[in-house]
């Protein structure tokens, strides 16, 4: 359901994208890390594909959740998959909305925003606020975030042994070049 | 460009005053470890709490919490919104995009034509035309007029789908908080009209969760991350209330007259003060929830996972811990002009400045003798009285300017007071009088010897006329003047006073021990009644002119002139708290400071000026097995004649301290007093009644509120007027018919009966030819024998002379035959009896006794004729 609300949205950018330009995710990276007091777990995907509609400033993103990698063994990865996020039920993770700012993408400039919209991991919808800074760069524009996500928002549940090498909340990084298209 | 928000600093400087914290009462609505998520409080216009919550809807009264589920036909759980509309029924919005209301008890869906959306409702409200308007969590705006439901959307020009919260403006406008500005929605002749207040117009933060009208010039928002913002239409001036603003995301804000209540995501409740330079207060609480709720007795009411939190507000507050190691038996107190709160315990003399702990003075010299008596006076200097060892002057940095012990008679100083440039001790040996003349003091004191009636002073109170009120331990009053020194007294035995204070209307008040208190009324001092407790600890009067005092049962403030008592207990958290004997102060800004066995409370007059009472409320009518919940202008039949009222009193302050008064119009004679919530009158009799209900939580019942319901008892149907009528129409009916058919009858008896006579006529007349023949035949006959008769009359006469000659014949015959025959045959029996008597012979013997019987045997002859004729006589 959620694959095909993005689908949805995706295509629907797309269609407009026939009459109007967009900004289309070019390159970007989304890391996180696990610190919890025994152990730091870190991966990274670039498996990401969004669009920006500097119109309506609406935004969807996508990561595939099998494309991290890292982690400090191939054991962890493999829990990571399939007990924690059961990536193959939920093979995407988005995040879609608005930027809550009037923000106009055509002037250049460095700006912090506040993206609001739905972060949909592992199946459960979080209605969230995240603050970004902004770079527009006439047709480019880079994104760099940082926030977090507590497991529980997420029904992602963490066995009680592994409570100490898995933190609660999650801290995400996010980068991104956007290009209009 | 951002646009460049003009962060302008109208309130200066914020300052921050922790702990003073008033008291939080806790509702547990759930179950211990059992979480819900209170999302929504409101008041309806009863006085009924409603909380919506993620397990249903609440409703408090005060003393019963009703809670109702998707059982009682709520269309969900998750309740996140709730309004009244101008019919009284309380609505309830729910995150699946429902509708719901509540009527009669009972909850029903609220059903469009159009449908409904399935985003969460944030808010509900009905503006001043009835409309009913609705906003969604990213589903737009909604209204619904003359039956149809209407969306506002980004095309109808709303800047976001996301919407917060909605409000009424003064002029009417619906006002909606979303995610991107407020959008101002008027409808013109049921069209809508939006304008946009977003950052291009100089809003700090588009994302606006809270919007709270002080006037139309006046709005204040709560925003997610630049707190609260005052906005001015006019003007389009936007102003940071509190700069700086460290509290995170505001979920909610409510104005009560001069101070801003928000609820903040991550630090709990801020109270912003905007009339004391914009000061706040903050109270944390874990787990808030965005709820806030002022309701009509001025209550705060805060939404928690689990519970609901009133408090009172700041009118009475309470200094925490003021530092760990103190000891919080406070001897005396005072503030200086620099708002420091001075204070004294066995550990010495101490001082609070404003925002921050207290901070010890001097070393050992407060400690042993301890500070009993404290004193900020005209110049701002502090007095410290000593228990046994004089009286020191220090500045407001806590340097001693000068000791006194030698120049006093005596060095225990139990109170001190000022008047301009005269400070009064009051000690054990009588009064001292220091006359301030430049840098030097002028000394005098007053004993026993000098007038006074006692030298145990309590307390000196110079009153505003001059004159000096001493209070004696055990002389009752003594007074100095020009004049000198006058007495009063307070009754028949001499009593301790403990102190005075002079209210508003310059009345001198005294604290008489375990008597309460006492006024002066033209030359006497006389008891204050109604007190709720006589043990007073202090008193003085607030900025009001109201009386203060401080007993055993908190604090209680009395209006003199009204006669009003107004007690601040339980309710705002003073248990237990034991204030000192005359440990009481009033700063310059007119907050009173008490000091207690345990700690400080400051106490700032409330500036509500109308009386809040308790509101009554007569909620259910139960007759005849039936519960009645819509109550007035019920009709009961004659037989159900029993009626129990339920009722109660709308005061979250102290709900189980209400006394109620009611009466039955047209059947109780007087008001009936009582603590019960429920009245029952049996067998009522027919007739109309007001069921009139007030209630009190001072026992006073003068000002208190008055609510009525009317109900009437019907009478038997056989004793109402259209039966009396139907009853006549009927026997007048019954009277018709019978006459009717009695009428009928007798003509047809009259007709048998006519025929019957004809016939009886026709009979007779038959008989009567009959009889008047055999009448002829009867006349012929009496003719006959009347002629029979006459005939008869002359053949009788005949024979009676016939018979009468043949009488006179047997008559003569039977006197021959009695007389002329007997005499004869005598004569012979006669001359036999004779002959027998001669000698005879046997022959002449014989023939004379043949001779004898033959004439006896014709006398009975003769005497048998003779027999026989008479018989025949």
């Amino acid at each position: 359901m959620n694959k095909l609300l993005f689908s949805c949205l995706l295509i629907s950018f797309g269609n407009l994208a026939t009459a109007q330009q967009k900004f289309s995710l070019n390159k970007g990276q989304i890391r996180f890390t696990s610190n919890a007091s025994l152990e730091i777990i870190q991966a990274s995907s670039n498996e990401i594909q969004g669009l920006l509609d500097p119109f309506s400033n609406k935004f969807a993103f996508s990561v595939n959740v099998h494309s991290f990698k890292g982690f400090n063994s191939t054991l962890q990865r493999e829990h990571f998959n399939e007990k924690y996020l059961e990536s193959e039920r939920f093979a995407k993770a988005t995040f879609s909305g608005k930027i809550i700012e009037e923000l106009d993408l055509k002037k250049a400039g460095t700006f912090e925003i506040r993206a609001k919209g739905e972060l949909d991991i592992h199946g459960v919808k979080q209605t969230r606020i995240i603050k970004s800074q902004i770079t527009i760069n006439g047709d480019k524009i880079s994104i760099d975030t940082k926030f977090f996500i507590p497991l529980s928002d997420h029904n992602i549940s963490i066995p009680q042994i592994i409570r100490q090498k898995i933190a609660t909340e999650i801290e995400v990084v996010f980068t991104a070049t956007m290009i209009l298209k | 460009m951002r646009n460049s928000f003009v962060f302008i600093l109208i309130y200066l400087i914020s300052h921050l005053t922790k702990a003073q914290t008033p008291f939080f009462q806790n509702y547990n609505l759930a179950n211990k470890n059992e979480k819900i998520e209170v999302k929504t409080i409101f008041q309806d216009s009863h006085g009924f709490i409603w909380a919506g919550a993620d397990n249903g809807l609440y409703r408090y009264d005060g003393f019963d919490f009703l809670h109702f589920t998707t059982h009682d036909s709520l269309p969900d759980n998750q309740v996140t919104a709730i309004a009244q509309d101008s019919l009284g029924r309380v609505w309830m919005g729910h995150s699946n995009g429902r509708l719901s209301y509540f009527e009669h008890g009972k909850i029903k869906a609220f059903t469009t034509r159009e449908g409904l959306g399935t985003k969460e409702i944030s808010d509900i409200i009905f503006d001043k035309k009835g409309v009913l308007w609705f906003s969604t969590l990213n589903d737009g705006l909604y209204y619904f007029i003359h039956n149809r439901l209407y969306r506002l959307d980004e095309e109808d020009g709303m800047p976001d789908l996301y919407i917060y919260d909605l409000a009424e403006s003064p002029d009417g406008n619906i006002w909606a908080g979303t995610d991107r500005g407020i959008a101002i929605c008027e409808l013109n002749n049921d069209k809508p009209k939006i304008q946009v207040v977003n950052q291009k117009l100089g809003l700090p933060d588009n994302i606006v969760r809270k919007i709270g009208f002080k006037s139309s010039d006046s709005i204040l928002l709560g925003t997610q991350d630049s707190g609260v913002i005052h906005y001015n239409p006019s003007s389009k001036k936007f102003t940071s209330v509190l700069a700086n603003w460290e509290f995170g995301t505001i979920l909610d804000l409510i104005i009560k007259q001069d101070q801003v209540w928000v609820s903040c995501a991550q630090k709990g409740i801020v109270m912003i003060d905007t009339k004391n330079s914009n000061t706040y207060n903050n109270f944390f609480f874990e787990n808030l929830s965005s709820s806030l709720l002022l309701d009509h007795e001025g209550n705060i009411w805060i939404g928690n996972k689990s519970k609901l939190i009133r408090t009172q507000g700041t009118e009475i507050t309470f200094f925490g811990k003021l530092a760990s190691s103190i000891n919080q038996n406070i001897i005396a107190i005072t503030t200086d002009n620099e708002q420091s709160i001075w204070f004294s315990n066995s550990e010495g003399l101490f001082k609070i400045k404003k925002n921050s702990k207290a901070e010890k003075i001097g070393k050992s010299e407060f400690v042993n003798p301890p500070v009993i008596s404290l004193h900020s006076d005209s110049l701002g200097n502090i007095w410290a009285g000593t228990f046994g060892a004089g009286a020191y002057l220090l500045n407001t940095k806590g340097e001693v300017i000068r000791y006194f012990k030698n120049d006093l008679r005596n060095g225990n100083i139990l109170s001190i007071n000022s008047h301009g440039n005269d400070i009064w001790f009051a000690t054990l040996e009588g009064v001292t009088q220091l006359k301030r003349k430049g840098n030097s003091y002028e000394i005098k004191n007053f004993g026993t010897k000098e007038g006074l009636s006692s030298d145990y002073i309590y307390q000196v109170f110079p009153d505003s006329r001059g004159r000096v009120w001493l209070a004696t331990d055990g002389q009752d009053i003594d007074m100095l003047d020009k004049e000198g020194v006058h007495h009063f007294m307070t009754g028949d035995k001499p009593k301790v006073i403990y102190g005075f204070t002079e209210a508003g209307n310059h009345t001198i008040l005294a604290n008489v021990q375990n008597e309460g208190l006492y006024q002066l009324l033209k030359d006497t001092f006389s008891p204050v009644k109604k007190l709720r407790n006589n043990n007073i600890h202090s008193l003085t009067v607030n900025s009001l002119g109201n009386v203060v005092v401080v007993h055993d049962l908190g604090v209680e403030v009395i209006d003199i002139e009204k006669n009003q008592f107004r007690l601040l207990g339980d309710e705002v958290g003073i248990k237990e708290m034991r204030g000192n004997l005359n440990s009481i102060c009033k700063s310059q800004s007119g907050e009173i400071f008490i000091g207690t066995e345990n700690g400080i409370i400051k106490y700032q007059p409330s500036t509500i000026k109308e009386e809040i009472e308790p509101n009554p409320f007569v909620y259910q009518l139960k007759a005849a097995n039936k519960i009645f919940t819509a109550i007035d202008h019920l009709v009961f039949s004659y037989n159900e004649n029993d009626i129990a009222i339920s009722y109660l009193g709308f005061w979250y302050h102290n709900p189980q301290n209400l006394t109620y008064q009611y009466q039955l119009e047209n059947y109780d004679r007087n008001w009936i007093n009582s603590k019960n919530r429920e009245v029952i009158y049996s067998r009522l009799p027919p007739g109309q009644y007001t069921f009139r209900l007030r209630a009190s939580d001072s026992e006073d019942f003068k000002n208190a509120k008055e609510v009525t319901i009317h109900f009437k008892i019907n009478s038997p149907f056989w004793q109402r007027g259209w039966f009396y009528l139907l009853v006549i129409i009927l026997v007048i009916c019954i009277g018709y018919l019978y006459v009717q058919f009695k009428g009928k009858k007798l003509l047809k008896e009259r007709q048998v009966l006519k025929r019957k006579v004809e016939e009886r006529t026709r009979e007779l007349n038959t008989r009567n030819e009959e009889v008047e023949a055999q009448a002829e035949k009867l006349q012929a006959q009496a003719d006959e024998i009347k002629k029979i008769n006459d005939h008869l009359e002359e053949l009788v006469k005949s024979r009676t002379i016939e018979l009468e000659k043949k009488n006179k014949a047997l008559e003569e015959y039977a006197f021959i035959n009695a007389h002329k025959l007997r005499s004869p045959l005598a004569t012979i029996l006669g001359l036999v009896n004779l002959m027998k008597r001669l000698p005879h012979t046997a022959e002449s013997k014989e023939c004379t006794e043949h001779l004898g019987k033959s004439a006896k045997e014709l006398d009975e002859v003769v005497s048998s004729i003779t027999q026989a004729i008479e018989r025949a006589e």
